[in-house]
């Protein structure tokens, strides 16, 4: 928590310098929170999806506090969703290569990505099949990254991309669709 | 396997499915995919998916199940809420019930609002949880402060704000009688509230009379701010969609269509409300003008605060000129982006900023461990295609050039680490191309760093000319090849290095004609020819432009260039851009043929390009390209009909033309293209109505884009372009002077156009356009001397011009423009010796003169006679010189 001030005043300037010094900070965090995963400590009592991590990162980092627009709150989100699903996937890929190096944070973030996979969702096919999906309907891919490793709701989804709620429901329900089925290989 | 289906559509009528009940998808899908079976399989097997998916990739803590019934409320009343007691029954709406209770501990008097069951509490809730500390933060003593929120015990979610004793704001006025004025300055208090709340990024999004109590001071107390939005999300029910909760009398056209809503959908309703107040009374022009622009349609045409809503207001009740503007056709181009310009650029900036931030950290990383494709990954791919898709946004230009700094940083370590690997290297040149064309590539919007995109292209080049050398079959590869040539061109030409520019043109061609002959069905291929053959005829002998003065090269680079353009139209019928390509490339191709003096050609040249832009914005009346294009089109085709002898349809033409630019200007005020392009269209009218003799309007013309023009260059004094266009102004309008006997003002202004090509001169004095303007200048002048009486003066005045019209023709014989004005000094010059034969009987010098100059400008004009490029203003010259030569024999 020793960040908030700062993190706040940053997020309220919202320019390049300060959200080039920003991004560091949310990624380690992100990091953190992983990492804790790998130690259990968060397992009984939190559901463990990249939205909650991300979450989890916000109040850690910014905390309950009121001042800051809420339009600069989705795009925190926004940010981290985008990280959330690279360090996911970069870690699985080490991971599936077995590339296992001393570094612990890799370890952890390896383990819990296997978590993930227990809930049915494997990330590295996900990535994918939203790679795919984004070169049919970038909007809808991108919408799925917010929504799922953001866990941004459909109105802020709809305010970082400049498009009504009613677009980003309708998208968002065909996107899931289409991902269930490229995913469950049984259609 | 699944079919290739146009997904658009396969989207369009999978959203309409999921709307109808189970049982009535079947029809629906049949009817909607009519007989193409793979779109109903696709559909079909989505819908199918997405029965399953229900809970996929969606937060899987268990929802909350609402139990209690807001309607059995009967029973609440004397019940506890949370802290709160009911004590009765306020007021129902849409969303559930208020109740007046009071908070025991402290014998305060509460509005509780209870939340109507089949409201998704949950997500209301989450909404809230967000929200509340913004809602309590909303302290202003014209809003009802919002206290509290959360759930019953049975899970419905309540909020609690301050209880307000007033009535309703439509019903005080009624009560009280209040005059107009009274009703305005209750008005400007309420838009100081809702001001005050959208300072702190809050829309109240269900503005309405019985949302706004006027208290026992007559002071307003705004209701449930915020609330809405807590509410009416995409998390309600399907069924009950948000207009429904909405207040449809009151909500913004945008709000009925679902579509995101701002600030001005405020100023809509608020517009709603101060109209229904006024209803009886009696209002004048601008207080309809005030209620008509806060309740437009489009709701970038509002004023675009409640704050500028409010001070025009206040404008009319001091008397003042309201801001407020006639609703016309023009405001109806205005992009719509631009309100939205903050927003975007910031949130552009975010997306970027991340994306470096990413790269820088895993660069550290990977380079520990002497891994750096992933780096190569983010740098190539990642950064540019996040570039590309801020391209066009406005006020993307710091996130860009953040974009370029970051990414040149890294292709240079990558550079220098790369090896010998061929596919990484391939990968590089492609990256300092696209560096290249962000940092200064005049074709794309760009940075305007010509040097710097000059070094990005020319290593772009270096490493792919080295590729090809060792693999020459790749057809893409050679693609890419001429991309770079094509680049390097781009940026000689540019910094005005033309025979450079050529032959780097002349290498990117070679390769786009040999690609497109072997892989003929490829439309990029065919395309890419096409705009080569278009840069490599501007560069060799486009008149507009800098060039090289070969106006017969030009000319056939621009028949292939046209030729290809329709094969591809030909082969995508539909498809705008190359149809905008067409027609933008018939509009130069018109001009060439103008220069050479084919006038039949060039009219019909760019009658089709006219036709073609027509079409397109028939398809898209709001496109901006093509309106323009068209505009430019005409001004072209005024020329060419003009020449032809048909000066009363170009002057209907150029007529028409000015119209449409008022109005785009009107519009887009600070847009420099559509100023410059009014200047030049003033010109042209001015000369058409100078060749129809109605010489005093095209005085009044030429003045008008004299106007223009010097503001132009005022605001920026370095356009070359600018320049140019001043001292062909300034000719234009000493000619009609000239013709309405203002001699005075005509010598003025051709003096003053002569200095400044003098000054252009210094600066460039190879500069063959410019040393064009001289000779005319000069010319003028002599001629306008010769009028006053000044015979010997204006002799030499034309003695000095006509050796530079000598020159200019020998450079480019195949200019008809400037043979026959060659011509034209011959005769002015004979009819000065004539003159002075008049005045002097006995000068057999002057008669001898007299005779050489009218032969000699009679053997040009006839011989573009003979060679059928003589237009119908040089036939009249001609007859006329042949009719002085006859008088003198």
């Amino acid at each position: 928590m020793e960040n908030a001030g700062e993190i706040t005043e940053l997020l309220q300037k919202g320019d390049a310098e300060a959200l080039d010094k920003l991004l560091p900070i949310v990624y380690q965090e992100l990091h953190k929170i992983a990492e804790a995963l790998f130690r259990k400590e968060y397992r009984a009592n939190h559901t463990l999806q990249p939205t909650a991590l991300v979450h989890e990162a916000y109040l850690r980092l910014v905390g309950d506090v009121d001042n800051i627009p809420w339009q600069n709150r989705a795009q925190f989100f926004c940010i981290a969703a985008k990280l959330m699903r690279q360090i996911l996937v970069n870690h699985a890929i080490a991971h599936k290569a077995e590339k296992r190096g001393g570094d612990q944070t890799i370890v952890a973030l390896d383990d819990a990505i296997s978590f993930f996979q227990t809930q049915d969702i494997e990330i590295l096919a996900l990535h994918e099949a939203l790679e795919n999906l984004a070169e049919i309907d970038k909007r809808q891919a991108e919408i799925v990254e917010l929504r799922f490793f953001g866990g941004l709701t459909i109105e802020e989804t709809a305010e970082v991309l400049n498009i009504s709620p009613a677009t980003v429901k309708r998208d968002w329900e065909m996107a899931k669709a289409w991902l269930y089925r490229e995913l469950s290989n049984d259609f | 396997m699944k079919a290739k289906v146009n997904y658009e559509k396969v989207k369009e009528i999978f959203s309409e499915a999921i709307e109808l009940p189970l049982e009535k998808q079947a029809d629906f899908l049949i009817s909607a995919c009519q007989d193409d079976e793979n779109l109903l399989g696709e559909v079909e097997s989505l819908l199918k998916a997405r029965r399953k998916a229900e809970n996929f990739l969606e937060d899987v803590s268990a929802p909350n199940v609402l139990h209690d019934s807001i309607n059995q409320n009967g029973q609440l009343i004397g019940q506890k809420i949370d802290k709160y007691r009911i004590i009765s029954e306020l007021g129902r709406g849409g969303m559930g019930v208020v109740f007046l209770a009071e908070r025991e501990d402290f014998r305060q008097q509460v509005a509780l609002k209870l939340i109507k069951r089949g409201m998704d509490s949950d997500a209301i809730l989450e909404r809230f949880g967000r929200e509340r500390e913004i809602l309590a933060s909303l302290n202003h003593p014209f809003i009802a402060r919002f206290l509290d929120g959360g759930t019953t015990e049975s899970g419905s979610p309540f909020f609690v704000m301050e209880f307000v004793e007033g009535i309703s704001v439509d019903k005080y006025c009624r009560k009280k009688n209040l005059s107009v004025e009274q009703k305005l300055e209750l008005f400007t208090k309420i838009c100081e509230a809702v001001s005050f709340a959208h300072q702190k990024l809050i829309i109240h999004r269900d503005l309405k009379p019985s949302n706004i109590l006027i208290d026992t001071n007559g002071s307003p107390k705004l209701l449930d701010f915020g609330i809405a939005k807590l509410l009416n999300s995409n998390e309600i029910s399907e069924t009950q969609t948000q207009q429904k909760a909405l207040t449809p009398a009151y909500a913004s056209p945008e709000q009925i269509r679902g579509e995101a809503v701002d600030t001005t959908s405020d100023v809509f309703s608020l517009g709603k409300i101060l109209s229904e107040i006024l209803q009886n009374d009696k209002l004048d022009n601008d207080l309809q003008v005030i209620l008509q622009t806060s309740m437009r349609e489009e709701s970038v045409r509002r004023y675009a605060s409640v704050e500028k809503f409010s001070e025009d207001v206040r404008r009319y009740l001091n008397g003042l000129p309201i801001s407020a503007q006639k609703d016309t056709f023009v405001y109806r181009t205005k992009k719509f982006i631009r309100r939205n310009y903050l927003s975007v650029g910031v949130a552009a900036l975010f997306s970027i900023t991340l994306l470096i931030g990413l790269t820088a950290i895993i660069w550290e990383k990977r380079k520990a461990e002497q891994r750096f494709n992933d780096v190569r990954e983010l740098a190539n791919s990642f950064m540019f295609e996040f570039h590309d898709s801020i391209e066009n946004l406005p006020g993307s230009t710091p996130a860009r050039q953040l974009v370029v700094s970051r990414a040149l940083q890294y292709l240079n370590k990558l550079s220098a680490e790369s090896g010998g690997d061929p596919k990484l290297q391939r990968e590089l040149a492609t990256a300092y191309e696209k560096v290249g064309r962000i940092q200064g590539n005049s074709y794309y919007s760009n940075l305007g760093d010509t040097n710097g995109a000059m070094q990005s292209y020319q290593k772009s080049l270096e490493i792919r000319e080295k590729l090809a050398a060792s693999d020459s079959n790749d057809l893409e590869l050679q693609n890419e090849l001429a991309n770079s040539f094509e680049g390097v061109g781009d940026m000689f030409y540019t910094i005005e290095d033309l025979k450079s520019g050529q032959s780097k043109y002349q290498n990117a061609l070679n390769i786009r004609e040999k690609l497109a002959q072997i892989d003929s069905n490829n439309l990029q291929y065919q395309s890419s020819l096409a705009d080569i053959y278009g840069k490599i005829g501007d560069i060799t002998g486009f008149e507009g432009y800098a060039n090289l003065g070969d106006t017969q090269g030009a000319l056939n680079f621009y028949e292939k260039a046209a030729a290809t353009d329709e094969k591809l139209v030909q082969a995508e019928p539909n498809n705008h851009k190359f149809e905008q390509n067409f027609a933008v490339r018939l509009t130069y191709l018109g001009m060439l043929y103008r220069t050479v003096g084919k006038t039949k050609e060039a009219i019909v040249s760019l009658e089709k390009a006219a036709e073609i832009l027509k079409n397109l914005i028939t398809t898209e009346p709001n496109n901006f390209e093509f309106r323009f294009n068209l505009l430019t089109n005409n001004v072209s085709l005024r020329y060419v009909l003009a020449d032809d002898g048909r000066v009363d349809e170009s002057i209907i033409l150029i007529r028409q033309t000015i119209k449409t630019l008022e109005e785009m200007q009107t519009a887009d005020p600070q847009n420099a293209s559509i100023k410059r392009s009014l200047g030049v269209a003033h010109n042209a009218l001015s000369r058409s109505l100078l060749q129809k003799g109605i010489y005093k309007e095209s005085v009044e013309n030429a003045k008008t884009a004299l106007q223009i023009v010097e503001k132009l260059l005022q605001e920026n004094p370095e356009s070359g372009e600018n320049k140019t266009d001043l001292i062909h102004t300034l000719e234009f309008l000493a000619e009609a002077q000239f013709s309405t006997s203002d001699y005075n003002s005509a010598l003025t202004n051709y003096q003053r156009a002569l200095s400044l090509t003098q000054k252009s001169l210094e600066a460039d004095s190879a500069n063959v356009r410019v040393q064009d303007d001289v000779s005319i200048c000069l010319a003028g002048i002599g001629n306008i001397l010769a009028a006053k009486g000044n015979l010997v003066e204006a002799v030499k005045n034309l003695q000095k011009a006509i050796p530079i019209a000598e020159k200019d023709f020998n450079d480019s014989p195949v200019n008809a423009l400037l043979r026959s004005r060659l011509a034209l000094r011959y005769f002015e010059l004979g009819k000065i010796y004539e003159q002075i034969t008049k005045t002097d009987k006995l000068n057999k010098d002057s008669l001898t003169e007299a005779k050489i100059y009218y032969q000699k400008s009679y053997t040009i004009w006839n011989e573009m006679q003979k060679n059928g490029i003589l237009n119908k203003i040089d036939l009249v010259n001609l007859q006329s010189v042949s009719n002085s030569i006859k008088f003198l024999d």
